[in-house]
């Protein structure tokens, strides 16, 4: 027993080397040691991992010498990691990658007011939360791709339109499963009603050209490849493809339309990925700073450029494949007041048997 | 020894807990519209994956035992490779292979044009296909380890009283390796029941889908514990049937004429057939996903790889080894426990510290937060009255956090394969130490250890590489910037860039090999 509570006892050795090699190697910022004891740190809990955002963090620790410390994971899971941790929570801002979640935090009373006039100047009012609990950050819009060979743009009008007769079998959209699904559904079911968003997603049931599977990218392949004629994805996969490094992908989305729905009946939906503080943030004004940031002009033009996501800050310089997109109206419906019909719309998608 | 157990349970019983109390507000709209078709799509897979690894598994490790043929001896250790690959990333492989835009359709469209759209493999036999292929070699390396050890002289008697191969197969060695082939068969099928990743991105709703439809769709945590609860119940049910249908049985090697076994010469159809069996799960189950990975870091090139891999690739190893050797440690301990004290009571302890592996990542690491939170309430209070001063929370989001979490998740497959190797340990040659006076302790140590070494180290590995793999508790439990190989992998792959992905995969798999090799060769010479 001796020797295993010795063997136990280097262990545990071992695992406090490694914490302790962890905290020292994996710092954003190394070569500003003093800027960074003055200006302390700020902790992220957040949804997105794109190597954009890491380089933001960069960026922002080399201007405030506010060092980042950053925890990844699902914006669910985060949220009830803030739950249990409570009072004790070391988190200071929640990212998300859709409003819905925000507004579950929100609810939860994880999240706290801020007022800032920065954040109240750069996000649009429909595109944050009334009382400051939360900001958008990056806009993305839920969009009809189409195949340039099949359909003819003025085929197309409305979101609800894709349901007709004429489009049986040839509907591409993934699983009920997907938050960008369940945010159109919550959409609808803020516009029009319970009732009429069942026998939307049951029309589109009816219309689908197969069983939902895979992710946007593979909803749009499959628009090429003969699967469907038309899908309905978020525009920065198009963007993604676009850019591929395989030139199979590039000459896929070069096979695709986009067409903006709903131009004539309020705008296309959009949602947001956006951020908030924490009620337990131990370091709260360096976490309004960082909203700040995420918010400003720099920030913004990361977002377009790098993620093809719209800016939430109006004049930011769009990428030019955004700006061959052309101008679009979106639905200025203010995300909160979604509220949480995310919880309606998934009961919604299994009563339909949306897969 | 009951303190360690008790430990281990906590997160189990704070799901468990779930069962009890009201009924969450999603389970009657679960129970009358997706819940039917969630069980089936669930039944399915777990046949489908059980027969065809078991089918792959044993085969395998019986030819390789058994038959000396055309390249048996790098079969031997090639099968266990594709133990190195995630499932997750397998099937995002194999979804690449058959992409409309990867190398099978494009080649087909551009050179020969021809579009077979029925050439897909996201659906639910691919699934199980794929899911089978990387799955194996739990059964494979845990049989093979069991059969090492069976007594020449038991197959010589099935043979001299004129039963042939296939019999012997059948109804002598088979039976024998029993516990083992049980155990490894209930990893497969657990880990089958906690895949989130793969069935997501396939399509394919089983009851795992359900609990995170119900968390993250219907935002209700509660509902989605109760589920994973009830899952937890069901797997414990049929293990402790298993063990109740074993009943008395016993599979120890006892006496004093074991001999090791002899390897028979194949030879013409034999030995091109038992190469053919061997090759094709390696073939397809490491070859083809590996190539396509390459493929993907050709095209995305070295973009992603930087100066950063080398220390993930060190603190990723350090982690694994720390909780594979923390993880055998309990598993022995528990082990043993049992083996002192055959009782149902004992025994359903032991089943029940291992139910962590049969539920997603992420239940559990609700389970290992709540447990840890007020763990650390406790300390902050107790030391908040001793001192008057509050350390905060020394527990929760530390690489402590993790090691528990590995440990309380991947005690199961570590438990099974050191049961299996206990059981085939002779109960008198304990009996001898201990009437000769030594303690139990020395009789653990001296004794039954180095007897048993072959399936331990198997248990590391197994774990080792699990840990290497492990991705939803390693995201939700990491401290701040804490990044393994597979979290900064997963980083990349999220936003749907997989092909950027490649890179990390690569180092995964790479990681992985190494002591899957080097420990084989050790488990092989240990048995010799």
């Amino acid at each position: 027993m001796k020797r295993i509570s010795r063997n136990i006892a280097i262990l545990c050795t071992i695992a406090f080397g490694i914490a302790g090699c962890s905290k020292q190697s994996d710092t954003f910022v190394s070569d500003a040691p003093n800027a960074v004891k003055a200006a302390g740190e700020v902790n992220v809990y957040t949804h997105r991992h794109y190597p954009a955002d890491q380089a933001l963090y960069k960026t922002f620790t080399e201007k405030t010498g506010i060092k980042v410390n950053v925890v990844k994971a699902k914006a669910d899971e985060l949220i009830k990691k803030l739950e249990i941790e409570g009072a004790a929570s070391k988190a200071d801002v929640l990212i998300t990658v859709d409003a819905g979640r925000l507004v579950r935090a929100r609810e939860k009373n994880l999240l706290r007011p801020i007022t800032s006039s920065v954040l109240s100047t750069n996000v649009p009012k429909h595109l944050r939360d009334r009382n400051g609990h939360w900001f958008g950050l990056t806009a993305r819009a839920r969009v009809i791709v189409y195949a340039k060979d099949r359909v003819k743009p003025d085929e197309l009008s409305t979101y609800t339109a894709l349901t007709d007769a004429k489009w049986k079998g040839r509907v591409l959209i993934r699983s009920s499963k997907n938050v960008y699904n369940q945010s159109l559904l919550a959409w609808i079911i803020n516009r029009d009603g319970a009732s009429a968003a069942e026998s939307w997603a049951a029309g589109i049931v009816e219309n689908m050209a197969r069983t939902p599977k895979g992710n946007d990218r593979d909803q749009i392949k499959a628009v090429v490849a003969g699967v469907g004629d038309v899908a309905v994805v978020n525009t920065y996969y198009v963007g993604l493809l676009l850019n591929s490094d395989n030139p199979e992908e590039r000459k896929v989305a070069e096979q695709v339309g986009i067409f903006f729905p709903n131009q004539a009946a309020g705008g296309a939906h959009i949602n947001v990925s956006g951020a908030g503080v924490t009620v337990a943030a131990p370091n709260r004004d360096n976490a309004v700073k960082l909203l700040e940031f995420f918010s400003s002009s720099e920030a913004q033009q990361v977002f377009a450029t790098s993620n093809y996501e719209y800016p939430v800050l109006a004049g930011t310089a769009k990428s030019p494949l955004l700006e061959s997109w052309g101008d679009f109206k979106a639905s200025t419906m203010n995300l909160t007041d979604l509220g949480d019909l995310n919880t309606e719309a998934v009961k919604i998608f299994d009563r339909v048997g949306w897969r | 020894m009951f303190v360690l157990v008790l430990c281990l349970l906590v997160p189990v019983i704070v799901v468990g807990l779930s069962l009890f109390g009201d009924e969450p507000a999603s389970w009657s709209h679960i129970r009358s519209t997706v819940l039917h078709h969630y069980l089936l799509n669930t039944v399915v897979v777990v046949l489908g994956v059980g027969g065809l690894t078991l089918l792959i598994g044993v085969t395998c490790a019986w030819l390789v035992t058994f038959y000396r043929f055309p390249g048996d001896r790098i079969f031997s250790w090639v099968l266990v490779v594709p133990f190195a690959f995630p499932t997750y990333i397998a099937a995002f492989a194999y979804a690449g292979i058959f992409d409309y835009t990867g190398p099978l359709h494009s080649f087909l469209r551009n050179h020969l044009d021809l579009a077979p759209r029925w050439l897909d493999i996201m659906n639910l036999p691919g699934v199980i296909v794929i899911v089978s292929l990387v799955l194996y070699p739990y059964i494979y390396l845990i049989t093979r380890a069991s059969l090492q050890r069976q007594s020449e002289s038991i197959l010589e008697a099935s043979r001299s009283l004129g039963r042939g191969p296939i019999y012997t197969f059948f109804f002598v060695g088979i039976p024998l390796a029993r516990p083992a082939i049980i155990g490894a068969l209930t990893l497969v099928i657990m880990e089958v029941l906690n895949e989130y990743g793969a069935m997501h991105y396939f399509g394919i709703d089983t009851f795992t889908t359900g609990i995170f439809n119900i968390w993250f769709g219907m935002n209700d945590t509660a509902g989605a514990m109760r589920l994973a609860a009830m899952l937890m119940c069901l797997v414990f049910a049929v293990l402790l049937l298993e063990r109740v249908q074993r009943g008395r049985r016993r599979y120890a090697t006892c006496g004093t004429d074991y001999r090791p076994t002899e390897h028979r010469r194949l030879r013409g159809l034999a030995a091109v057939g038992a190469v053919v069996v061997c090759l094709v799960p390696v073939c397809l189950g490491f070859l083809l996903p590996l190539g396509q990975l390459l493929l993907w870091f050709n095209q995305s090139g070295t973009e992603a790889f930087d100066g950063t891999f080398l220390g993930l690739s060190i603190k990723s190893f350090l982690l694994a080894t720390i909780a594979g050797l923390l993880t055998v440690i309990a598993a022995v301990l528990i082990v043993y426990a049992v083996r002192l004290h055959r009782t149902a009571f004992m025994i359903a302890i032991s089943k029940a510290t291992i139910l962590g592996y049969s539920i997603p990542g992420a239940v559990i690491a609700v389970g290992v937060m709540v447990t840890l939170v007020h763990l650390d309430l406790g300390i902050i209070n107790s030391i908040g009255q001793a001192f008057g001063a509050s350390p905060g929370p020394l527990l929760s989001g530390t690489v402590f956090a993790l090691l528990f979490a590995y440990l309380v998740r991947f005690l199961a497959v570590a438990v099974n394969p050191v049961e299996s190797g206990f059981d085939r340990l002779c109960g008198s040659m304990d009996e001898a130490s201990l009437s000769l006076g030594k303690s139990r302790m020395y009789t653990l140590l001296r004794i039954n250890l180095p007897l048993a070494r072959g399936t331990l180290l198997a248990a590391g590995a197994l774990v080792f590489v699990d840990v290497l793999k492990e991705l939803p508790l390693t995201l939700i439990l990491r401290p701040f910037n804490f990044e393994t190989l597979a979290t900064k992998t997963f980083e990349l792959a999220g936003g749907e860039m997989v092909a950027q992905s490649a890179c990390g995969a690569l180092l995964i798999v790479a990681a992985g090999i190494v002591p899957i090799i080097l420990l084989e060769r050790f488990i092989s010479a240990s048995n010799r």
